[in-house]
């Protein structure tokens, strides 16, 4: 009753006779989301190539192109594609690079968050008893506050106590700390569950009669066998991590101007708004739109294809 | 053994044919089978995982798995054929005159409601009857299923019954329609020896006392020993033998059967070793469709054997798909 | 329980006949296993319940010598799997120890050194599909236990190891670099017997390992490990629910009813003399041909929770033959004629012998 169960062949054959890979192709939803998400991870990657100027050069800066509209509107020029800022700094470089920069954010946080979750979820769910329950009840109080809560918190500790220049070297550090640790809990929770399922299998019995430190049952044995659920969290979670330096940024604790995310641009953009020039702020939120929400309908598909009973 | 009346079955399989639909096109499940059933008869079906046996209950009742679908053949309930019904009519024939039992029996039982109403819901569903009247109708049946102080028991909820106690609610469950046929999947696999046989023997006396047709579909050679009247293998979704109980225990026609029965640890045999069949069932879609399924695995197979599938040779009181019965027949069966 | 419970002086069966009655190889003494289920804190202390203990092993004694095979049968929650557990260390003992060759090893493993302890010991699981890790090819999996005990000097001849253990059970070196989930329940099987003897084990538990595989593949295994046994010498701790399976792989047997064993002697006196009720009540519920028909002494009730065991001999609700000494004094394991039986009307013999009709189908 198994006709899924496949002989070994070449790595490639078996992906493209997957089930995963099967879906994504008769998904176009599926393969324009990925598309994007692509795109997007790799234009933000070569932004100094691909962007048609160095926003932060200020030699190229000419305060004559300033607030110039889009190309296809008058007075607009195709030297600006979308446009330029107050400042006559191009709107079109600007998104990619404050792409590269909210994607790097959003990146280095998800990856503390697992970090951090995977780490203590392992120790939960296998240690149990005590241990298992300081865990958690860190957790439900780290569930209590609403992230941006924490994030504003640890931002504003770090502005108070560390000197003007320093903070603004460090603020990516703070706003991946704080958002990081907003997010560890959904991978503990997860990661101790499956944790706890994967203890009691019978292979990981067989392990500790072999007298296999705990450690090494941890690592070698039961992370690859939990790790299906964090990558559905984690490609979710990205976006969701978007999102919140975006909101932290455009709340004026984010990244300074000097170095804007997509969340700095639009708060800039936003002070322009009732001035008329809306190209400011919308078109670095439609790309923070599109980046978000093709990063979800990959995680989604990814969750349906890999985990159907976290819908 | 055989002294049913053979001449109006309560369930007649013929030709059923089951495909797996898959996106590399579908995949034959149930591949010509062939059964009946009489009245207060037990027809054992037996095999491997994998080799069908739970599909052909499951395309009786109109429980199949959504990618898989009746493609050929027809079933008759009664007389009345059910391969084709539309999904209102198979819900009231299910219950009403084909009564399920599983092997878990939570899959049947609701948790949330009380063993009582759930048993009143379901007589009054398919029988005009008052509430009080099937609360009474409950109470004999649970009398009749063996368990003590039935009137408190119609109160309690599942959860509060042991796992042979559960069975016992479940087969109730199932005959309180008074359904011409159960089909008993796995009725006992998850229960332990001791409990195995009382729930075994309580089906067996149902079975007589109801007039009821049972199609016992299960693994244990054991189990179809001590309830089946008939027996039919199942192999790779074919029937490779069906007959009476003892012919085909005591002298299987079928080289697989033959197998099967030697590979079965006996007690006080004493034996140093068992014997073994090599190999294992072919999976699906592995079958060669003009063959013997069995070939590769048969120590006795001949030239024709990978050549043409073989049809059903009558051997003793069965039938036997095995073209080493053809030359002792001279014919082939009528029926093929 | 009774210290001096041993059990048949000659042990080695059918197959031992004429060999020299060697020492005991494996030993279990009084072992005794609690778990703590009791109700949270908080909803003990408000409900008033005191807390609850699950006696899983409750003071078991046999052994096993070298070479021979030890059959463990019971129904479901008799504790049979847990006390293989307790065996190779997955469980700390309440009370009792486990000692292999007169070493003990319930001391090692409380030392923490567990590896050390079950340098000699290896075990056979009953799920096929949760024993090897999925992620692992099978000659890492097949590899781990070499490692571990440090067998083998270098990754080459840790390979050739390998293939020659994949090659004694019948499988193929070149399966080594095959994921798990790509083979059948039965070539798991395999593969998990292959681990267990990477480890050169001297003792072997099998906790029903051929339940979860269908007949015509659970007699290649049994096959396969009776021959591995002759060719290793492994002595063996073998459990199974399914009496014939026993009979036919034991050289002595043990049944067990609620954390106890009840009778234990070589399967041919054992399941053809059966002299314990419960022991006479599970070969009689045991489907046959032979029996077809015969009403026997059908079983009645059920596995009591061992949670709150009746008081006494435990299996005294159940029994046809108990009488008020029965349900107030636990029995001990003495010797009975050519086994050792725990029960009372045994030892008072008021329990009539056993009929014709019930000396297991023959």
């Amino acid at each position: 009753m198994r006709p899924d169960m496949e002989e070994g062949r070449s790595f490639l054959k078996r992906v493209a006779e997957s089930d995963a890979y099967f879906s994504f192709v008769r998904s176009p939803v599926t393969m324009f989301a990925a598309a994007t998400t692509v795109i997007c991870i790799v234009v933000a990657a070569f932004a100094p190539w691909v962007a048609p100027y160095d926003p932060f050069d200020l030699s190229s800066m000419s305060l004559m192109d300033a607030r110039l509209p889009p190309m296809w509107i008058e007075g607009g020029s195709p030297a600006y594609p979308l446009g330029t800022d107050a400042q006559g700094r191009d709107i079109l470089s600007l998104i990619i690079h404050g792409m590269r920069i909210s994607l790097l954010a959003g990146g280095l946080s998800m990856a503390f968050a697992v970090v951090v979750g995977v780490i203590l979820g392992l120790i939960s769910g296998y240690a149990g008893g005590m241990v298992d329950s300081a865990i958690m009840r860190l957790a439900d109080i780290q569930m209590s506050f609403p992230a941006i809560l924490i994030a504003l918190l640890i931002d504003g500790v770090a502005r108070t106590t560390l000197p003007h220049e320093v903070h603004d070297q460090l603020v990516m550090v703070v706003i991946v700390l704080s958002i990081g640790l907003a997010n560890w809990v959904h991978f503990a929770r997860t990661v101790r569950g499956a944790t706890m399922v994967e203890k009691r299998r019978e292979y990981v019995q067989a392990a500790r009669i072999l007298g296999v430190r705990p450690i090494s049952i941890l690592w070698r044995h039961i992370l690859l066998n939990v790790l299906e659920p964090v990558l559905v969290i984690a490609t979710v979670g990205f976006g969701i991590a978007i999102i919140m330096e975006a909101t932290l940024s455009f709340l004026g604790v984010g990244l300074p101007p000097s170095s804007p995310s997509l969340g700095t641009l639009i708060r800039i953009g936003n002070d322009f708004l009732f001035s008329g020039y809306w190209w400011m702020t919308i078109f670095p939120g439609l790309a923070l739109l599109l980046l978000v929400l093709s990063i979800n309908l990959l995680g989604d598909w990814m969750r349906d294809v890999l985990n159907p009973t976290l819908r | 053994m055989v002294t049913v009346a053979r001449d109006e079955p309560m369930l007649e399989i013929r030709g059923l044919r089951v495909d797996l639909q898959t996106r590399k096109g579908p995949l034959r499940v149930l591949d010509d089978i062939s059964l009946e059933v009489g009245r207060s008869e037990v027809l054992g079906v037996v095999g491997e995982s994998g080799a069908g046996k739970s599909m052909t209950g499951a395309a009786v009742n109109g429980l199949l798995p959504a990618a898989v679908a009746i493609a050929g053949g027809e079933i008759r309930v009664n007389g009345r054929r059910v391969d084709n019904l539309p999904a209102d009519d198979l819900r009231k024939m299910r219950g009403r005159e084909v009564g399920t039992i599983f092997q878990d029996p939570m899959t049947s039982l609701n948790p949330l409601f009380r063993v009582g109403d759930q048993l009143v819901e379901t007589m009054r569903a398919h029988l005009p009857m008052s509430r009080d009247a099937a609360w009474r109708r409950g109470v004999e049946l649970l009398t009749e299923v063996g368990i003590a102080e039935p009137e408190q028991r119609m109160r309690h909820y599942p959860h509060q019954f042991s796992g042979g106690m559960r069975q016992r609610v479940v087969i109730a469950l199932a005959l309180c329609a008074n359904p011409s046929l159960i089909i008993a999947d796995e009725p006992t696999t998850a229960l332990d020896v001791s409990v195995q046989s009382q729930i075994l023997r309580l089906l067996k006396r149902l079975s007589a006392e109801h007039g009821t047709a049972i199609m016992l579909i299960t693994h244990d050679m054991g189990v179809i020993a001590e309830m089946a009247d008939r027996v039919a293998v199942l192999y790779a979704g074919r029937i490779a033998e069906v007959g009476p109980v003892g012919e085909v225990l005591q002298r299987p026609g079928h080289p697989y059967t033959e197998g099967l029965m030697g590979s079965i640890p006996k007690m006080g045999s004493g034996v140093p070793r068992l014997t073994q069949i090599s190999g294992s069932m072919p999976r699906l879609g592995e079958v060669v469709p003009d063959s013997c399924p069995f070939v590769n695995r048969c120590n006795v197979s001949l030239a024709v054997c990978s050549k043409a599938r073989p049809p059903d040779f009558e051997f003793g009181a069965s039938t036997v798909a095995c073209w080493r019965h053809e030359a002792a027949q001279c014919r082939a069966a009528s029926n093929e | 329980m009774s210290r001096p419970s041993r059990n048949t002086g000659n042990a080695g069966g059918r197959r031992g006949e004429g060999r020299p009655i060697r020492p005991p190889f494996l030993e279990v003494n009084s072992l005794k296993l609690e778990f703590d289920v009791s109700p949270p804190w908080v909803q003990r202390v408000v409900s008033k319940r005191p807390r609850q203990w699950l006696k899983a092993v409750d003071g078991v004694d046999f052994y096993i010598r070298r070479g021979s095979t030890f059959g463990l049968v019971g129904e479901s929650g008799c504790g049979k799997s847990t006390l293989a557990r307790l065996v190779v260390g997955l469980y700390d003992p309440t009370e009792g120890a486990v000692s292999l060759g007169g070493v003990n090893l319930t001391g090692l493993r409380a030392q923490g050194r567990l590896g050390e302890a079950n340098s000699k010991v290896q075990m056979i699981f009953q799920d096929p599909y949760s024993s090897l890790n999925p992620r692992w090819k099978v000659g890492e999996i097949i590899a781990e236990p070499i490692r571990m005990h440090g067998l083998a000097e270098d990754e080459s001849a840790i390979r050739r190891s390998v293939v020659a253990l994949l090659e004694q059970v019948g499988l193929s070196g070149a399966d080594a670099r095959k994921y798990p989930h790509e083979f059948s329940g039965g070539q798991r099987q395999r593969i998990s017997i292959a681990r267990a003897l990477a480890g050169e084990p001297e003792l072997l538990i099998c906790d029903e390992p051929t339940s979860a595989l269908d007949v015509s593949v659970q007699s290649q295994i049994l096959n396969l490990m009776c021959d591995l046994r002759d060719e290793h010498g492994l002595t063996m701790l073998f459990i199974s629910h399914d009496l014939p399976v026993i009979d036919f792989i034991a050289d002595e047997v043990g049944v067990m009813y609620l954390g106890r064993l009840c009778e234990v002697g070589t399967p041919e006196v054992v399941f053809s003399r059966p002299q314990h009720p419960y022991t006479r009540m599970l070969l009689d519920s045991v489907p046959t041909f032979q029996r077809r028909g015969h009403a026997g002494h059908a079983m009645i009730g059920e596995v009591p929770s061992p949670i709150n065991p009746p008081s006494g001999c435990t299996f005294h609700p159940r029994c046809p033959f108990a009488n008020e000494r029965c349900r107030a004094e636990v029995p001990a394991l003495i010797r009975s004629g050519e086994s050792w039986v725990a029960c009372h009307g045994v030892a008072e013999g008021r329990i009539p012998p056993t009929g014709p009709d019930q000396s297991g189908g023959g």
